[in-house]
């Protein structure tokens, strides 16, 4: 039954599936792919060096991934835009921070599960409120939201104001698994726990979608009231999809505050993150499960080297939003498989390159064309 | 309305009332669109509503199902009030629901529209084997057996048509609402459409179906109401009233 493809889009072609795959619905392509991802994953500390970032950095563009893969659930499935995803992982961030400065909780993986928990409360919180809405409501609701947790936060001095929390205890950085760690193996038995974690949480993801409650939610996402005469309890599916959305956005704020041992509202609860959030969930391809996870990489990827190269290097942001609305609207991995069969169609037939050149040029041609017309018109006036 | 009561005493043998409408007012943004309509399904019977577009059909069966707000009136199925509950209630109580426009479920397979309701309501429909179910339904449906793996927006018409009305018998429901199925199609299809209607009223499933032409119905249903300007004008022996030239006339928009 499960039948949506790790790549969607293939017009009732018959896949062919390997045995080994086959209880995920993989196509060989695609499992092949799965296991580079995974490689790459465990490789990144060691050969992070060679595109010229550190891999704590990257690690952070996998934490913001995360959170976009909880928001593509709402966003792919149910079709609600959430503006305000950066209230689960400041509520995760700050569920470590606050269990760790004033409860002085000293192992890592309890703050984390402490994390989670107050994230996922808060989404149930939220979602209540906002699982009977669509479309702008539920958006700015959603924003109102965040923005209302920003403020308190920003203005409580349990949360130490605009100086955030450390994330010690006494002085000290949390345990891991019970042992004190120097601070790069620290780093390395967080990575690790967290991308075991993330692949179990992917792999939970893949079969929720495919589960007949994914497809339940997709079909709320088209038509709440087709849904409701096939006996959906539309308001009620939402609202858990809302929670499970949630409880990825905390768990990654959990992990963030970890690693970083300090959280500020601006970097975690700010509703500029629920923006970019959302933007790694369309650049990686809202359309795809892992697609988030790398728009989450990318952007972190591209807003940190660029931070060296040019001044103005939030324009970037902009400039590369901007592209991908105009060229690849389904965003990187969404992508993929058009690109894919483009290139193997040219390789095919090496005539249709030229094609290309030719209607380049003609449409370069019209431009300047009607560029000079509007030129003469201006100058001379009509003839 | 000696005609319409000489219909309620032959129909009094047909069974216990299943679906009563009664003084039921549709609220369409704030107007009234249908002015207390009254019918009733009795078990096992197949009742056409006969209107022209406008007439209120829709506005009638999206009111049944909870889908509109209701002025007044009272909707009462198996002797309970439907207007109590929230809609999504509705179908796990036992009603199907084709609606006008096939209102399918893009992206997903035909066997996944049959599947889905089935997913989310057969518990409480007490549906215990799933996969006969749908092949019973795609015993019925033959024309659909060859295309069970198509994405439901590359269908033909007719077979849209077909998978709305399939999955509203994946309910496995105790009465169907079929919003105009034979509507907007070919006449080669319609008599196909139509030969599957019979089937499934011969099932024992209690139809109530919506349709703006008068001739279409009367060789499959028992019994006919007529509706225009969101009032019950008429009812009574569907043979009958489809030869009754006054409406004719109505169905045609020239009468008064």
């Amino acid at each position: 039954m499960s039948r949506i493809p790790f790549v969607e889009e293939r017009n009732g072609e018959s896949i062919v599936r390997v045995p080994l795959t086959r209880g995920l619905g993989l196509t060989p392509v695609q499992a092949v792919l799965v296991l580079v991802g995974i490689v790459l994953l465990f490789g990144l500390p060691f050969f992070s060096g060679l595109v010229g970032l550190s891999w704590e950095r990257l690690f952070r563009g996998i934490l913001f991934g995360i959170a976009a893969v909880g928001l593509n659930l709402l966003l792919r499935h149910t079709e609600l835009v959430s503006f305000g995803h950066a209230a689960f992982f400041g509520s995760g961030a700050y569920g470590v921070a606050v269990l760790a400065a004033h409860y002085d909780v000293s192992e890592g993986l309890l703050l984390l599960l402490g994390a989670v928990l107050i994230g996922t409360l808060v989404a149930i919180i939220i979602g209540y409120f906002v699982a009977g809405y669509v479309d702008i409501y539920f958006a700015l609701l959603t924003l109102a939201f965040n923005q209302v947790m920003f403020a308190t936060v920003f203005r409580s001095g349990f949360f130490n104001y605009n100086d955030g929390l450390q994330v010690r205890i006494g002085g000290d950085r949390p345990s891991l698994f019970g042992l004190e760690w120097t601070t790069l193996g620290y780093n390395l038995v967080l990575y690790y726990t967290t991308i075991v974690l993330l692949l179990v949480m992917l792999l939970g993801m893949w079969k929720l979608i495919n589960s007949p409650f994914g497809r339940a939610l997709d079909a709320i996402g088209q038509d709440r009231t087709r849904a409701r005469f096939i006996g959906i309890p539309v308001e009620r599916y939402v609202w858990i999809s809302f929670t499970i959305s949630g409880l990825y956005g905390a768990f990654a704020g959990g992990v963030y505050a970890l690693l970083r041992l300090h959280v500020q509202p601006e970097p975690t609860l700010y509703v500029f993150v629920s923006g970019e959030i959302l933007f790694m969930a369309i650049l990686g391809g809202f359309t795809t499960l892992v697609g988030p996870l790398i728009g989450g990489i990318v952007l972190v990827y591209l807003l940190e080297a660029a931070r060296f190269w040019v001044t103005y290097y939030h324009a970037l942001t902009g400039l590369v939003l901007l592209a991908i609305v105009f060229f690849m609207p389904k965003g990187i991995v969404g992508s993929l498989p058009s690109i894919g069969a483009a290139l193997a169609h040219r390789r095919h037939d090496p005539g249709l390159v030229r094609e290309d050149i030719r209607g380049i040029a003609a449409a370069m041609r019209r431009a300047v064309d009607r560029a000079i017309t509007t030129v003469r018109i201006i100058v001379f006036g009509v003839n | 309305m000696s005609q319409r009561d000489a219909a309620v005493d032959r129909e009094a043998t047909a069974g216990d009332p299943l679906l009563e409408v009664s003084n039921l007012s549709a609220v369409v943004q704030g107007f009234e669109v249908t002015h207390g309509i009254d019918l009733e399904v009795r078990e096992g019977e197949a009742v056409a509503l006969v209107g022209r577009n406008g007439a209120g059909k829709t506005s009638t069966f999206r009111s049944i199902m909870g889908l509109t707000p209701v002025a007044n009136g009272s909707v009462r199925f198996d002797g309970e009030e439907l207007l109590d509950l929230r809609s999504e209630l509705i179908p796990k109580r036992g009603i199907g629901y084709q609606p006008e426009n096939r209102d399918l479920f893009t992206g997903m397979t035909v066997e996944e529209n049959f599947r889905l309701p089935i997913w989310t309501s057969g518990r409480a429909r007490g549906i215990d084997d799933e996969d006969a179910l749908v092949e019973d339904i795609f015993d019925l449906f033959t024309e659909l057996e060859g295309r069970r793996n198509a994405e439901v927006q590359n269908l033909s018409g007719g077979q849209g048509k077909m998978t709305a009305i399939g999955r509203a018998l994946a309910l496995q429901p105790d009465l169907l609402l079929l919003d105009e199925p034979l509507e907007g199609l070919a006449p080669v299809v319609v008599e196909n459409l139509k030969s599957y209607l019979h089937e499934i009223i011969k099932r024992d499933i209690s139809v109530l179906i919506a349709e703006s032409n008068a001739s279409h119905v009367p060789d499959i249903v028992d019994r006919m109401y007529v509706i225009e300007r969101g009032e019950i004008v008429d009812s009574g022996d569907p043979e009958v009233l489809a030869e009754d030239e006054e409406i004719q006339m109505l169905m045609q928009g020239g009468g008064e």
